[in-house]
């Protein structure tokens, strides 16, 4: 009988104890950021092949850098009045020339294709020169040339494009306000070295700013708001988000893989001293695209992307969450590519401010939450798998997914000023039996993926459509008109002749991932 | 006033008239009647019998189809079964016939499929519907006329399964001349069973008006 009993308290106090020492929580591990290591940062010029001059070191180069290639010979200035053609202006200039445009209304679609050109609005008394689409036209500015630079204009009522690059490298983006225009507001697309600066924009349907399959980036000190997406860096390396104030979009900063694009990865992006506040406009894109998936009030999207980091952001009043981490297999609107690492790895978390956050979260966050009985709104949720990934301070957030993660073994980025090389790298060589490939990449790829919907219809379908018509591609894409109700219209693009028309169109149907 | 109102009354009394005589219903063709046994007596399709529901589709595609099936681009493929008795009805008619037919049937209101009791992963099946499908088929499975692209919803389960097993395995879509036939083989051949599975799901849960 004692030994029944003996065996029974023995028993409750063995249940006693596991109460009492789960609930004792270990002190948990405080990492200041004003000491510790920094991060050394995931780029190596030396191992850049695009890099011709390697030997400039970091010491001699200026915080504030420039991108585009110095001009040893001042070129023309060409100024275009209010009532005139910028685009008149824009043909008749030479490389090295500077296009200043006055105050005024311009209704038109600007296409550079040569090198070395700076389109440069002129404030006066805060009057700017504004390119205004009048819903009527699809873009505003195209850039097909390397070091170009836009500043100081006003776009709006465009239906597609702000401003596009087109595999142009070496750019300054910068001063610009653009509103109310289309599916993106500046993106630069296949573009190595470049700088989205200064810039104001608001109610994009898709990305304010969306820097495609690029490499050293600097986008900083924006003010981004009332779009579907703030900020996004997509299959995209090398790039740096800094002090940009991102407010009431649907998601803030983005860092995605987009599956079935050519350009196959995302890494290297720091995500570092910017204000995510507010990030729950509803979502306004198209149902069924990429961006549709988002969520409204995600402040940080990392989904697929490598080496992310994030550090000293102030993340506030987000209502999903703060910072959401996905893999493909859990993220909406989105299919596999065999090609694409669907896995975000080597996310980093370090010091960030976060209030308020995950107060109206969505289902599948608060499934989350039960798997590991936590309770309150997420600042950080992490679904799906995520390899190497650290973060530091844990503690002080609602977190689920991420009790695992290591800490990390350093506590900021100040080795890494900037992404933008010292100088410039050369201009981009086309082979002519290139050409069609470049085109694909450089524009095609801006709104159709292989094997998904982005903005306009996937690769595959088109490849059914036009089997073995490329001129029928050719001949569309020259004056596209509206065959999908649930789909934006289609820019034309005239502007290419028709040898590069076809072109593009017989390697769009040879595209097999 | 007197002659007033009795225009008035005139005129409301023309166009109670005309407009009623729109309403009036179209008249069901006798060759409706050989549709009846297996597509049901409303158009409404029969699973069992892996017939599809004729009422709600588009009148365009219906009549291609129907021109198909007559002119051998479909139901010719010894597998075919379906489509080889359907050609052999489609043979009876002429022109004229076909035209009453498909006028008659766009006057019928679409069928309610919602008894299949199937079941599919609806995130998964958006997304891959949205990739593959809703190009052409529209983002609701609604169809689209710009793409000669039938509607899917309200559809039955069974009888969208056969036909992409159909066009998977070269039964349908592989006459020269039936070019929207070849197009959507060749998106069916990019379908993996699984994706499929769900894609048919989320069809089935779309309610188009």
């Amino acid at each position: 009988m004692n030994k029944f009993v003996m065996a029974i308290f023995l028993i409750a106090a063995f249940v006693i104890g596991m109460f009492y020492g789960s609930n004792k929580q270990a002190a948990p591990i405080i990492t200041s950021n004003t000491g510790g290591a920094s991060y050394s940062g995931g780029y190596d010029k030396n191992t850049d092949k695009e890099v011709v001059n390697k030997k400039v070191t970091a010491k001699n180069a200026s915080t504030k850098k420039s991108a585009v290639a110095k001009r040893k010979v001042a070129g023309t200035t060409h100024v275009v009045n209010d009532g005139e053609s910028i685009m008149a202006a824009v043909e008749l200039a030479k490389p090295g020339d500077t296009i200043q445009i006055m105050p005024g209304k311009y209704h038109e679609t600007v296409y550079i294709d040569k090198d070395d050109i700076r389109l440069i609005g002129v404030i006066k008394g805060g009057k700017r020169a504004t390119l205004d689409g009048q819903k009527k036209l699809n873009d505003a500015i195209l850039y097909s040339g390397n070091n170009i630079v836009i500043e100081n204009l006003m776009i709006t009522q465009y239906k597609g494009n702000g401003i596009m690059g087109q595999a142009g490298n070496n750019f300054e983006i910068r001063n610009n306000i653009i509103v109310d225009t289309g599916v993106y507001g500046i993106f630069p697309q296949l573009g190595k070295n470049g700088i989205v600066e200064y810039n104001v924009l608001s109610g994009i349907e898709d990305a304010a700013i969306y820097i495609g399959m690029s490499d050293n980036i600097q986008v900083a000190y924006n003010d981004v708001f009332d779009n579907v997406a703030g900020i996004e860096i997509e299959n995209s390396r090398h790039a740096i988000v800094e002090h940009n104030n991102v407010h009431n979009n649907t998601g803030g900063i983005l860092a995605f893989i987009t599956p079935g694009l050519p350009i196959k990865t995302t890494f290297d992006v720091i995500i570092r001293h910017n204000f995510i506040d507010n990030n729950n406009h509803k979502n306004f894109a198209a149902v069924g695209s990429t961006v549709a998936g988002i969520p409204a009030g995600t402040g940080i999207l990392i989904m697929a992307a490598d080496e992310v980091i994030v550090e000293d952001n102030l993340i506030t009043n987000n209502k999903t969450a703060g910072i959401l981490i996905t893999d493909h297999d859990n993220a909406p609107n989105t299919t596999l590519d065999p090609d694409a690492d669907p896995a975000p790895d080597k996310v980093m978390i370090l010091n960030n401010l976060m209030l308020n956050n995950g107060y109206d979260t969505i289902d599948e966050a608060k499934a989350l939450m039960l798997t590991e009985f936590k309770q309150g709104n997420p600042d950080i949720l992490r679904v799906g798998v995520s390899r190497d990934s650290c973060i530091i301070n844990r503690h002080r957030y609602v977190t689920v997914g991420v009790k695992d993660w290591q800490e990390c073994t350093f506590t900021n980025t100040d080795n890494i000023k900037s992404y933008i090389l010292d100088e410039p790298v050369p201009a981009r060589k086309i082979d002519p039996s290139e050409r069609g490939k470049v085109v694909y990449m450089g524009i095609c790829a801006g709104c159709h993926v292989y094997s998904g919907r982005m903005v306009g219809p996937p690769v595959q379908v088109i490849q059914a459509l036009y089997m073995d018509n490329p001129q029928g591609i050719a001949d569309f894409i020259a004056a596209p008109t509206k065959k999908r109700e649930d789909y934006p219209e289609m820019p034309p693009q005239n502007y290419l002749d028709e040898k590069t028309r076809l072109a593009a169109a017989k390697f769009m149907l040879s595209v097999t991932k | 006033m007197v002659v007033r109102f009795i225009i008035f009354i005139f005129f409301f009394v023309f166009f109670a008239v005309h407009a009623n005589s729109q309403n009036l219903p179209t008249r069901q063709p006798k060759s409706f009647q050989q549709c009846v046994a297996c597509h049901g007596d409303s158009a409404q399709g029969n699973s069992d019998l892996k017939a599809p529901a004729l009422a709600g589709q588009s009148s365009g595609y219906l009549h291609r189809q129907l021109h198909n099936f007559t002119n051998g681009l479909r139901g010719k493929h010894s597998q075919d079964i379906g489509g080889q008795q359907m050609a052999a009805i489609a043979k009876k008619l002429n022109t004229s016939e076909i035209t009453l037919l498909v006028n008659y049937i766009a006057t019928l209101s679409e069928p309610q499929i919602n008894d299949e009791k199937i079941a599919g992963d609806l995130k998964n099946g958006s997304r891959y519907y949205q990739a593959k499908c809703g190009a052409c088929h529209g983002g609701v499975a609604q169809g689209n006329n710009m793409f000669k692209a039938p509607r899917l919803a309200a559809q039955n389960y069974a009888y969208l399964t056969l036909q992409m097993a159909n066009f998977q395995q070269g039964v349908r879509g592989t006459e020269k001349q039936d070019k929207y036939g070849r197009q959507m083989a060749m998106m069916a051949k990019t379908v993996s069973a699984k994706e499929l599975h769900d894609i048919l799901y989320f069809i089935n849960q779309q309610k188009v008006k």
